[in-house]
């Protein structure tokens, strides 16, 4: 009998050797059917660098505008937006975004009524050009976590009407301290200017794009205004972002927002999304 | 030449060495061209941030797998469910010259991704890194995080559930004897 088991377990044991033998060499034919193109060294230094500048990444300035004086909830616009690192002094000369090279910035932070302070990041895209390659793009920044992984398909991808191949887009993020947690909004294209988006889910606050050369209002109609600080992110210094506080009683902060040329007149925007 | 611009030039020669061999592996892991050198590139990304002492250690190669097949674990599983459930194929047929043998061997690769997809992640992984990659079971255990029990347990288990799939069987027992 045991001679038996003992004949079994070798018969197991060669069996699974030819087996392995076997797997191993159709694994190798199937992982031939990959395309080896070229090897994008710099974009994957690019993205090393932008990993350890975000590790780095410092709030350079706080507590520059309190937006809304009673509602319980304030936020705070950064001077500059920039992130900083360290490069032994030297500066680097921030590069415009690429379809695989975003840039980051830190626009603002946000008071939380339990207390917690957030960093607000805003990443910006360049245009894609084609579907294709918006769809990849899209695939990239949600595994880069650029954009909220649960998002459903009809708030990934824009609608046709606005061309969405054809313009730079940015998406929002929280940071707290090493978390990094992208806002359950769809990509917003950079051509927006005027309109406000507001994190669907929490409703803590919207960030806008200005109209080139203007300044922001809001009107809270209580004989009280504010004006948001503009600011920009490295690499697309003409874009003015804005942030707005929403306070719990707001559902649509569209009507109490203007926008001014330098002569003070108001401009037309398009609808908020 | 300064130490930064030293230690850049040796990770693109490493990168550049081993870009090829990674690639597979992880179009093994993921089932999909662009899913495998998104995994690839975002692995070499975080290599990178850490070169200096990855760049001393033993073995750099272990380190960038264990890189590959935590980031593998954590962002390609729902991923790939959703990408086969909506397609129904890997999409390499696509991808290959429709040319005489060609097809059949595009058939045969594809079968054997599909059904390496089917597998649970962790005996996905333990099944590429003992088979494809040549790992034995405690460089396996070391590069998935895992007990070397684990490793055997899970390789086990993929074995046998490749070798149960009908369409897998199909493909491979035509020339092979595994199935």
């Amino acid at each position: 009998m045991r001679d038996e088991g003992q004949s079994t377990v070798e018969l197991d044991i060669e069996l699974r050797a030819e087996l392995a033998e076997e797997l191993s060499a159709d694994l190798a034919e199937a992982a031939e059917g990959v395309r080896v193109g070229p090897v994008p060294t710099a974009a994957v230094m690019a993205g090393g660098r932008r990993r350890r500048l975000r590790r780095r990444s410092v709030v350079t300035a706080l507590a520059l505008a309190v937006l809304l004086p009673a509602g319980g909830l304030t936020v705070a616009v950064a001077t500059g937006g920039e992130e900083t690192g360290s490069r032994g002094g030297v500066a680097a000369q921030p590069a415009a975004p690429g379809v695989f090279t975003p840039v980051t910035g830190t626009v603002g932070t946000v008071k939380l009524p339990n207390g917690t302070t957030k960093k607000i990041e805003v990443t910006v895209y360049g245009a894609p050009g084609t579907a294709t390659v918006m769809f990849k793009q899209l695939d990239f920044a949600r595994e880069r976590g650029d954009l909220w992984s649960k998002l459903p398909e009809d708030m990934l991808v824009p609608a046709p009407s606005r061309q969405p191949f054809a313009h730079m887009w940015f998406s929002v993020a929280f940071v707290e301290g090493d978390k990094r947690e992208p806002l359950p909004m769809g990509p917003i294209s950079l051509h927006q200017t005027g309109s406000l988006h507001i994190s669907p889910v929490d409703r803590t606050m919207g960030v806008g794009i200005a109209p080139r050369g203007s300044s922001v209002e809001v009107d809270w109609r209580k004989g009280q205004k504010a004006r948001p600080r503009l600011v920009s992110v490295p690499g697309v210094d003409a874009v003015k972002f804005y942030i707005v506080a929403i306070p719990e009683n707001v559902v649509n902060l569209q009507p109490i927002i203007t926008f001014h040329n330098q002569e003070g007149e108001a401009i037309p925007t398009i609808p908020q999304s | 030449m300064g130490e930064k611009q030293t230690l850049d030039e040796e990770f693109q020669q490493f990168a550049t060495a081993r870009w090829p061999r990674l690639l597979r592996t992880a179009y093994l892991l993921t089932g999909e061209q662009h899913a495998a050198e998104d995994l690839v590139q975002s692995s070499l990304e975080r290599v990178y941030v850490s070169w200096r002492k990855v760049s001393a250690a033993d073995d750099p190669d272990a380190y960038v797998r264990r890189v590959m097949v935590n980031a593998h674990a954590r962002k390609h599983r729902k991923r790939l469910k959703e990408y086969l459930s909506l397609n129904g194929d890997t999409g390499v047929d696509r991808e290959l010259p429709e040319r005489g043998d060609r097809m059949a061997q595009a058939d045969d690769r594809a079968a054997l991704l599909r059904a390496l997809a089917q597998l649970p992640p962790r005996q996905r992984e333990a099944v590429v890194l003992r088979y494809w990659e040549d790992l034995s079971e405690a460089q396996a255990a070391e590069c998935m995080g895992c007990s070397v029990g684990a490793v055997k347990s899970n390789a086990s288990k993929g074995l046998a559930k490749l070798r149960a799939i009908p369409v897998l069987a199909g493909a491979v027992g035509s020339r092979g004897t595994w199935g």
